[in-house]
């Protein structure tokens, strides 16, 4: 293709150089430093069943013990025997009554979770058991679910794609340089690749920052257990270490990175004016923000939703894993498509 | 032989451009009409920036959609009022486009040297774009678009901002050049190409009125123009009566010059036509 290096070279350099994008990534850096020192873990609002179930995860999480085995039986036995009240009810009194539903209610719920608790517990017995024994401490939990959105990066994303994309159009350029023999479709091309490029650089130096001032934080401990031995991750189906998980939540929170990239391209192409983009990014960026921080429910909605794999990894079977991978990798081609065409076309 | 045929652009209900008709050999070709006639439109169209809602552009027999990047390898385009990348020095730009062009590097700096030189931009060659003035833009404006030494230039308004002296220069460059190539000169300022033009193009409510070199214009312009040296009391009610008009100094006296088909006023004198008649005729009061 004629050109099209030198004009994704040339893309960079304006974006970086001639319209300053390099203050805003060193925005986005020092932002990220700024939380990485001072931000605290945060809690999750979670329905009852969601509370329940991981306080039994946390109890019988870890390396696989016989001990832990022994305790469920024993907490088996006594759900058990109270949800076989359920025959001889208590009707001394209403009060007793309503007293003796509930409690057997809630045995029958602690023992469907007991039971799903067992099934995992049972299928990663095996690779378990080659573990010596472990106990990491809260913080670690805390620091793995931190791995989820990296926010400092995509706002600076949000600002980056505007200039990128519509500095031609506002400096006047964008009528001399696509009648060129270089060409409208060779320069939108470039410039889409120019922005994915960019986003996954500046979320990959920002990602790798977070990780070296968590470790920096808290101390990791080993990497190479598997990711089991976490508090809270018992139920994870993955056959992989706390390390290799890791790896794998940056990898992916990077391949994320070109279809968050691409809608912005998308709102580029469609307003064309700079402060309204802006304004209609850093805006999309908030509200995902707000959506998968707060209301986990609606994280699908989010912009970034792959972005918060690493605390969907302990939810995740390896089947999740590429089913997520395959369908990023198309909601990116569409992107990348629909970019494409909206930018190219002619008014 | 750039040839646009049948040229139409749409905008809802409105009519930019309507069945707008033309060809065009080497030489320069002045596109005149008073704002928003289509002139733009029919240059971008011909640049590749707007699609056409009906009929074709050709060169050379062939559709320029068609011809794609090889069309575009044959056009200069200095567009109104050129913008560029402020932080860039006038030889980065230029380097730039070069690449943009295809230019092969080695080829590439002799030439924007060159072409900075005969646009009398040399000495600022490794100045920033954004310390130039209107007039220094303008002339960056022209050299990026010969930079590829292009078959058909086209011009929208380029002598705005240019001082007389920077004028005369730029015509002369231009008169060189259009001896090989098409030139597509688009301009208010009728001074600016009276001397220079081949052709005229006459161009209003998107349609093309005429084509016609510049002496058969004004030769059908004999007859209706008039001058006449008018009281003191009469001149704003003249200007006001013969909206083609306008006053101009004959001898330290002001005589009011009509453009119309008959004798506005028996005091009125038959005088030789001047292509700036021609535009009054065609445009002064919305036109003919």
């Amino acid at each position: 293709m004629k050109n099209s290096g030198l004009c994704f070279q040339f893309e960079l350099k304006k974006l970086l150089i001639a319209r300053r994008g390099w203050l805003i990534i060193l925005a986005a850096i020092l932002l990220q430093i700024g939380l990485g020192c001072f931000s605290n873990p945060h809690l999750y609002e979670y329905s009852y069943d969601t509370k329940l179930y991981e306080q039994y995860t946390e109890v019988y999480s870890g390396p696989f013990k016989k001990s832990n085995l022994r305790k469920m039986d024993a907490n088996q036995i006594v759900l058990d025997k109270i949800m076989s009240e359920q025959t001889k009810p208590d009707l001394s009194s209403v009060d007793a009554y309503e007293k003796q539903s509930r409690r057997i209610e809630m045995a029958s719920q602690k023992s469907s979770v007991l039971m799903a608790i067992r099934d995992k517990y049972a299928s990663f017995a095996d690779f378990r058991e080659l573990e010596p024994e472990l106990t990491y401490d809260l913080e670690l939990t805390d620091y793995i679910k931190r791995f989820g959105m990296n926010w400092a990066s995509l706002l600076c994303i949000a600002l980056l794609v505007p200039l990128l994309m519509l500095g031609d159009k506002n400096c006047g350029m964008e009528q001399i340089l696509f009648p060129t023999v270089t060409g409208q479709a060779r320069i939108v091309r470039a410039k889409l690749l120019a922005a994915c490029v960019t986003g996954v650089a500046v979320t990959a130096v920002c990602t790798l920052l977070q990780w070296i001032l968590f470790s920096l934080r808290w101390n990791l401990g080993k990497l190479d257990v598997p990711v089991q031995s976490i508090t809270g991750y018992a139920q994870c189906s993955l056959h992989s270490s706390i390390g290799g998980s890791l790896l794998l939540s940056g990898i992916v929170q990077v391949l994320a990175v070109p279809a968050a990239v691409l809608i912005l391209c998308i709102f580029s192409a469609l307003i064309r004016k700079e402060v309204p983009v802006v304004a209609a990014s850093v805006i999309t960026v908030a509200i995902s923000a707000l959506l998968t921080e707060k209301i986990p429910g609606l994280r699908v909605f989010s912009i970034a939703s792959p972005l918060s794999c690493m605390q969907a990894l302990a939810q995740m079977s390896g089947a999740d894993l590429i089913f997520m991978l395959f369908f990023l990798c198309l909601k990116t081609t569409l992107f990348a498509m629909a970019a494409f065409w909206l930018a190219n076309r002619k008014r | 032989m750039l040839c646009f045929t049948d040229l139409t652009k749409k905008y809802g209900s409105f009519f930019a451009l309507d069945r707008f008709h033309a060809e065009l050999d080497c030489g320069i070709y002045a596109l005149l009409g008073p704002n928003g006639a289509g002139k733009s439109t029919m240059m971008n169209i011909l640049v590749g920036l707007l699609a056409p809602t009906a009929g074709t552009v050709t060169y050379d027999g062939k559709n320029i959609e068609e011809m794609g990047d090889s069309f575009r390898a044959l056009i200069g385009y200095m567009p109104q009022y050129p913008g560029f990348y402020l932080g860039f020095t006038a030889m980065e730009l230029m380097r730039y486009m070069a690449d943009m062009k295809g230019l092969p590097r080695k080829d590439a700096e002799a030439r924007c040297k060159e072409l900075l030189k005969s646009v009398n931009l040399a000495d600022h060659a490794n100045e920033k774009i954004g310390t130039f003035s209107g007039g220094m833009r303008q002339r960056l404006g022209l050299a990026q678009a010969l930079i590829n030494d292009p078959k058909i230039l086209i011009l929208d308004e380029p002598t705005a901002g240019l001082d007389p002296k920077e004028r005369v220069r730029f015509r002369n460059m231009i008169r060189r050049l259009s001896d090989k190539i098409t030139v597509i000169f688009c301009t208010h300022i009728v001074s600016d190409i009276e001397t220079i033009a081949k052709e005229v193009i006459l161009i209003h409510h998107g349609k093309l009125l005429r084509q016609a070199p510049i002496p058969e214009l004004v030769h059908d312009m004999e007859g209706k123009v008039w001058e006449i040296l008018p009281d003191a009391d009469e001149t704003e009610t003249m200007l006001d009566q013969f909206p083609r008009s306008s006053l101009v100094s004959r001898n330290m006296q002001t005589v009011i010059r009509i453009v119309n088909d008959t004798q506005p006023h028996p005091k009125a004198k038959a005088c030789a036509p001047v292509l700036e008649d021609v535009y009054l005729y065609m445009f002064g009061d919305n036109g003919v």
